[in-house]
């Protein structure tokens, strides 16, 4: 039998204002939902365990304030980043459109890390303004696995973060 | 790393409240409640930050309980938000215009330990034997960037010129001491 084996790793989530990181981080973290909104001031660090395979992981998920105030320091909370989630809100086209310009931004202090393009607010169907094709094809070009997720019912939430565990894990 | 007490000191109020307020420049009101949840100090979450004091003291437990928090959250893969809070840290701590050497006589007062400035130039060396910073930690490679980030602003502080500081020896990895090397950067390069 392979022994089991033990990691740390160390997520940002990333995104601009008010697209659900906090959300998504306590949804799959704590299974719980807030619908009142609270900006991050700075950056929250959630930890979660996590059994993958047969390896122990511990994840240190970096909810990264989207905020413009924040952008002097965010470089410092980059560094160190093994795997990086990018999310939208798919209701509002402005967030799906600065995603190139946050994973520039990252790759600049992380280097070339696992990712993945979280599509959330999925559940709000009437007011949809992102098709999945659209997004696609961003996380395409992004070479990022994609996903559609809603921190509110849970959708896909659990999937994204073991995804990017899992590709942390293959080059750990 | 784990923490090993030893002997039970007291570290003045001034240091814990520069380093919180630190923290909180650094990481944000959130990043410094992740920390000192992390550390079980969830009297301090969400408070105001203790006035800097150097006449009431806080326990070692606690001061030792934030700083390895810090490491174990802020240091995983990096020592860039350490040594910046660091920067910080000297900021808060004492008013600008101090010489390396007064503000060392300070801090071995205020956190403990024995500090020496070895050499004080634009290649200074300082010294500490018993690290408080690091005291009870195991690590393979030097731990005490906020430290070496406050030698490098306090340098900055007295001389008006950057310093970049590397710590080469470090308790925590066996070495009978921790010795810091602050090098004047060249603004040419």
């Amino acid at each position: 039998m392979v022994p089991e084996r033990k990691f740390v790793f160390k997520i940002v989530v990333i995104g601009d204002g008010a697209v659900g990181k906090t959300s998504l981080i306590a949804r799959f973290a704590e299974k719980t939902f807030q619908a009142e909104y609270k900006p991050t001031l700075g950056t929250n660090i959630v930890i979660k365990e996590l059994k993958l395979e047969n390896n122990q992981i511990k994840l240190l998920l970096w909810d990264i304030a989207g905020q413009a105030k924040w952008r002097d320091v965010r470089h410092l909370y980059y560094r160190g980043a093994q795997g990086c989630i990018l999310v939208f809100d798919v209701t509002r086209p402005g967030t799906f459109e600065s995603i190139p310009a946050w994973y520039k931004d990252l790759i600049k202090f992380s280097g070339d890390i696992p990712r993945v393009l979280l599509a959330n607010k999925v559940d709000l169907t009437d007011i949809r303004k992102i098709a999945k094709e659209q997004a696609q094809s961003t996380a395409d070009e992004l070479e990022a696995s994609y996903f559609e997720t809603s921190a509110k019912d849970g959708t896909q939430v659990n999937d994204a973060f073991e995804k990017i565990s899992g590709l942390i894990l293959q080059k750990a | 790393m784990s923490l090993s007490l030893g002997e039970p000191k007291e570290i003045r109020m001034i240091v814990f409240s520069a380093l919180l307020t630190a923290l909180h420049e650094v990481m944000g009101r959130d990043g410094k409640n992740s920390v000192l949840r992390f550390a079980g100090l969830d009297e301090y979450i969400n408070r105001e930050i203790p006035p800097p004091s150097i006449h009431r003291s806080i326990s070692f437990k606690t001061f030792k309980s934030l700083i390895i928090s810090m490491h174990d959250l802020l240091g995983h893969g990096t020592d860039a938000i350490l040594y910046e809070s660091g920067r910080k840290f000297a900021i808060y701590l004492t008013p600008f215009g101090y010489s390396l050497r007064e503000v060392v006589e300070k801090l071995e007062k205020w956190i403990g330990g024995t500090w020496t400035v070895m050499k004080d130039d634009d290649k200074g060396i300082v010294q500490i034997k018993n690290n408080p910073v690091c005291k009870g930690m195991v690590s393979d490679k030097p731990t005490c960037h906020v430290v070496s980030g406050a030698l490098a602003k306090i340098k900055e502080e007295s001389t008006g010129k950057h310093y970049l500081v590397k710590e080469v020896l470090c308790e925590s990895k066996g070495d009978s001491h921790c010795e810091f090397y602050i090098e004047k950067i060249d603004e040419a390069s």
